[in-house]
């Protein structure tokens, strides 16, 4: 055992669906799965749940998109993490204070007008700020970079470990068997079906599989032949020394492509990345990173220059040209659904959750999911959204 | 502000008070010198903490100077004209009102924020905004103070790269340096490192003298070396590339060394009992660095407390120092055996003062004032200002895994690495010496026969 | 037990009794290892505890990461001065 919810002994020889990786992804399908009803589901994971990208991340929550796509399923993200604590019975200190998209170009400046009607036309609520509104909202940011802004008033952030708890241990509670130290070694497939999986402790039967297992997903893909444009990138995130409290919200500024918050506790967290992506297995971190993180966040905050930088950390993802997940039942292989290709993962996992549920047990695509099928990467359509930090440089 | 005489007292302010200090004795020993035992408070039950470890290595004493807050009060040394003020408690650090919620311990285990209020999601977002204002996150800069916070970057060439300047890191130095090799040495504060308080008789090319002496020898030589530069600084991590950057005071070095000597030297272990914080209990090589290099002696009544051989040693220098050692508790089980050699063995019964037993609590409502031991059974309470914690220390060996780190290509798949991963062998490209090494004494013509060969194997390379 | 993070003996047992066996989970249960001394001071007694709870000499797992850096230090002096230097082109 590593966590609590998660089984003891071996996995059984069949079950009706096999999630692969118990990330925030895989355990909230599973949950959701429970909850409809299907309750004879393992989640499968060679680690300890939560211990890639879900439990590496910025912790941040927002719907405030420009496309229609992100903003209609990350506004039901957001509406389920309001809800989560008391359906979990779990708290997982879901902090409304806000998320800021902080404008520091004048382009963003001039943009953001037209970003924000689009969102009130998706109907998320979003507030325009001009430079002395943001100044007000975050006096210790640099007036230089502080121009302007759209800010998402019931966004936030959580505590990323308590939601993988949480879904974990209400799993567990409906029925779910999550198992720790088990490899998946391949997706087994007979005549364009699934038909289970290969673990390093054997076989294991199931007419449904769905792939959650993050930076590992793609090489997952393979061994169904399922090929899609995926790469591997790594993430790095700083972590300071507890300050007095001095950022209420959560702040992501495109143009620098940094990200932050201030957690209850007091320390800074924020992560930032470099034009052109990082495509490495390795969760060491890198000098050329930390020298990036601090230079940009002194610039945007000059007191934290005096602040002190406690931990330094990496993640890995598998994303999609688009930087959009890819949601739903792969090309070619019937019952073998996918809920990958996240970099926004923990932000999106509970609508994911819910929705592939749903398309599992109804045989039907909720319409807020159908967008980010995998069919788009194949045919060469991509989902543009342009409120995204990170980056597409280095590759089309 | 500084004094024109290095012996001159030197004054500095702190919390309203003028104190005098010798220039470069520590902040801390010197608010300790003026009565002030308690340095902070700890970040959640705000208990009171004080000097513990002596080395940056416990986060017991961090204070705000000029404005920054979080400078780590037992390495810094006192310049002259510093504004100093403790960052934790209220309303003030001596007396905390919100220790409360220390007696509220049981009811606040680590988790208990994952049940409470998780159906009230107002309430939770309420309670967490009170308690990160309780749960007392230090101060913030003044934009000043933030602001002086400025750095350069630098490349440095050095074929040999040595982290530490105790006995061995010098030692390796100057035997790498003695081959040709060019050789960069960094180490914190004043080179020589704890050996710099030790008694101990170390043998060094032939000749026998006491630790401190021969520490300060090789000091001298590293100093004088043309072909050693040595900054006083700490290196930040080993990274992907093989990049080893150093940080000094404005200063970062980017070093890509062909060797890499591991000179890092041991870390003291806490022990394991109830009140192990509290300001009073101090770590051994904490406790003779007060002692022999701040030279303050804040403490009239001492109980060490040991597990092998560095007990005795710790008693000896408490009471040349004038501190009353009224006991010495040898921790039954795990190594109290007696050592070979020739200094007497912590167990050796003749000592009245010695105890076999344990130590089972320090007490005192704000900072120690005795200690419980049980011995045979019984509890004895025995009264002290000082808990001398002198366990064997474990080898320094955070960098040195990250080198295996790095080498592996992952994290995730270098083993062990909780008392030390063996790191006494020689790796291509990595060396290590000394009690980094788990060498349990000092051996300068050792660790000056590592940096010789790191020396010759860099420099070749080169063709030099 | 981690004087960092105030997290005592009783967290450390309790954690673990509800299930927290591997030291990287208990580190985010507890939050030892995540304190100003990385693990410095408390590592080797942490690796004791739970070495005692697995009824072994030394835990079975490796110890949390060892991560930059190796000891805390200030943004300001990591940050690039010159804004137009590209942060990253010395490595």
């Amino acid at each position: 055992m590593t966590l609590p919810g998660v089984a003891t002994g071996r996995p059984k020889a069949g079950y009706d669906v096999v999630v692969v990786g118990a990330g925030v992804q895989g355990l909230a399908t599973a949950y959701e799965l429970a909850r409809s009803g299907v309750t004879n589901v393992a989640v499968l994971d060679r680690s300890w749940p939560g211990g890639g990208a879900s439990g590496r991340n910025g912790e941040m929550i927002r719907s405030a998109f420009s496309s229609r796509e992100w903003a209609q399923l990350f506004d039901l993200s957001l509406r389920r993490f309001s809800e989560l604590s008391a359906e979990l019975d779990f708290n997982i200190l879901f902090s409304p204070s806000g998320y800021l998209v902080l404008s520091t170009t004048d382009e963003e400046l001039r943009r953001q007008d037209l970003v924000a009607a689009k969102q009130a036309e998706y109907g998320v609520q979003s507030e325009i700020l001009d430079a002395a509104e943001v100044r007000r909202l975050v006096p210790h940011a640099n007036p230089e970079l502080a121009r302007g802004g759209i800010f998402q008033r019931r966004a936030g952030f959580a505590h990323h470990d308590a939601v993988v708890w949480g879904y974990l241990r209400a799993a567990a509670r409906a029925g779910v068997s999550v198992f720790s130290g088990v490899d998946v070694h391949a997706v087994l497939t007979s005549g364009g079906r699934v038909t289970g999986v290969r673990t390093d402790g054997g076989d294991i039967a199931a007419d449904i599989v769905v792939n959650a297992a993050g930076a590992y997903s793609d090489d997952l893909n393979l061994t169904a032949d399922v090929h899609l444009p995926l790469v591997k990138a790594r993430l790095e995130m700083i972590v300071t020394e507890p300050v007095k409290p001095f950022l209420r919200c959560a702040v992501a500024t495109p143009h620098l492509l940094g990200y932050c918050h201030q957690t209850a506790r007091g320390e800074f967290v924020g992560g930032t990345e470099l034009p052109g992506h990082d495509e490495t297995d390795s969760l060491n971190t890198t000098y050329h990173m930390l020298r990036d993180m601090a230079t940009k966040w002194v610039r945007l905050f000059p007191d934290l220059g005096g602040v002190r930088i406690l931990r330094n950390w990496a993640g890995t993802v598998s994303q999609a040209p688009d930087l959009a997940p890819v949601l739903g039942e792969a090309p070619g292989v019937s019952g073998y659904h996918l809920s990958i290709a996240w970099v926004y993962g923990f932000m999106g996992a509970p609508a994911a959750g819910r929705l592939l549920a749903e398309s599992i047990t109804t045989g039907r695509v909720p319409a807020v999911m159908a967008p980010f099928e995998a069919r788009r990467l194949i045919e060469g359509r991509s989902i543009a959204e342009s409120t995204l930090v990170v980056t597409t440089d280095g590759r089309s | 502000m500084t004094s024109a005489h290095p012996d001159e007292p030197v004054a500095f302010t702190f919390e309203g008070r003028t104190l005098s200090a010798r220039p470069g004795q520590s902040i801390a020993s010197a608010i300790l010198q003026s009565g002030t035992p308690v340095l902070t408070r700890s970040f959640k039950y705000r208990r009171p903490r004080g000097y513990t470890c002596g080395y940056d290595i416990c986060g017991n004493c961090p204070v705000t100077i000029n404005g920054l807050p979080g400078v780590t009060s037992c390495t810094t040394p006192v310049r002259g004209g510093e504004v100093v003020r403790r960052e934790r408690g209220w309303p003030s650090t001596d007396r905390d009102l919100l220790r409360a919620t220390d007696l509220m311990a049981r009811f606040v285990p680590a988790g208990f924020q994952f049940r409470l209020f998780r159906s009230r999601p107002r309430l939770a977002h309420l309670a967490e905004k009170v308690m990160g204002r309780v749960a007392g996150a230090g101060r913030f800069p003044t934009p000043q103070a933030a602001r002086a916070v400025r750095t350069r970057t630098e490349v440095d060439a050095a074929d040999v790269l040595v982290v530490g300047g105790g006995i061995s890191g010098c030692a390796a130095a100057l035997g790498a340096a003695g081959t040709g090799a060019s050789v960069t040495l960094v180490h914190p504060g004043r080179l020589g490192g704890r050996a710099n308080a030790r008694d101990s008789i170390v043998t060094h090319d032939r000749e026998t003298a006491p630790a401190a002496e021969v520490a300060g020898r090789l000091a001298s030589a590293v100093l004088a070396h043309d072909d050693i530069r040595v900054v006083d600084g700490f290196v930040m991590s080993y990274f992907e590339t093989g990049m080893i950057p150093v940080v000094a005071d404005g200063l970062v070095l980017e070093c890509r060394p062909k060797h890499l000597v591991v000179a890092t030297g041991s870390y003291d272990v806490p022990g394991l009992f109830p009140g192990n914080d509290k300001p009073g209990v101090v770590l051994a090589d904490g406790v003779s660095k007060l002692l022999r290099v701040d030279r303050v002696v804040p403490w009239r009544r001492a109980v060490v407390m040991t597990d092998g051989g560095r007990g005795r040693p710790l008693a000896d220098q408490l009471e040349q120092a004038g501190v009353e050692v009224v006991a010495i508790v040898v921790q039954r089980g795990a190594g109290a055996s007696p050592e070979p050699g020739p200094g007497p063995a912590d167990r050796q019964l003749d000592d009245e003062r010695v105890l076999l037993g344990t130590v089972r609590a320090a007490r005192g409502a704000r900072v120690l004032r005795a200690v419980d031991v049980e011995v045979d059974g019984r509890v004895r309470t025995i009264r002290a200002d000082l808990l001398c914690v002198a366990l064997a220390p474990r080898p320094a060996n955070d960098l040195a895994l990250q080198r295996q780190y790095v080498t592996a290509g992952t994290t995730q798949t270098v083993g062990g690495g909780w008392a030390g991963a063996d790191l006494s062998a020689s790796t291509p490209g990595m060396s290590v010496v000394g009690s980094a090494a788990g060498w349990t004494s000092d051996d300068p013509d050792r660790a000056h026969a590592v940096g010789a060969a790191a020396g010759s194997g860099s420099g070749s390379t080169q063709g030099k | 037990m981690c004087p960092c993070h105030d997290a005592t003996l009783f967290d450390l047992r309790s954690s673990w009794e509800a299930g927290y066996r591997h030291p990287e989970t208990l580190k985010r249960a507890t939050a030892v290892f995540m304190g100003p001394c990385q693990g410095k001071l408390c590592g080797k007694v942490a690796g004791d505890v739970i070495a005692a709870l697995q009824g072994a000499a030394e835990p079975e797992e490796r110890r949390p990461s060892v991560r930059p850096p190796l000891f805390p230090v200030r943004m300001g002096d990591l940050a690039y001065e010159d804004e137009s230097k590209p942060a990253g082109g010395a490595a």
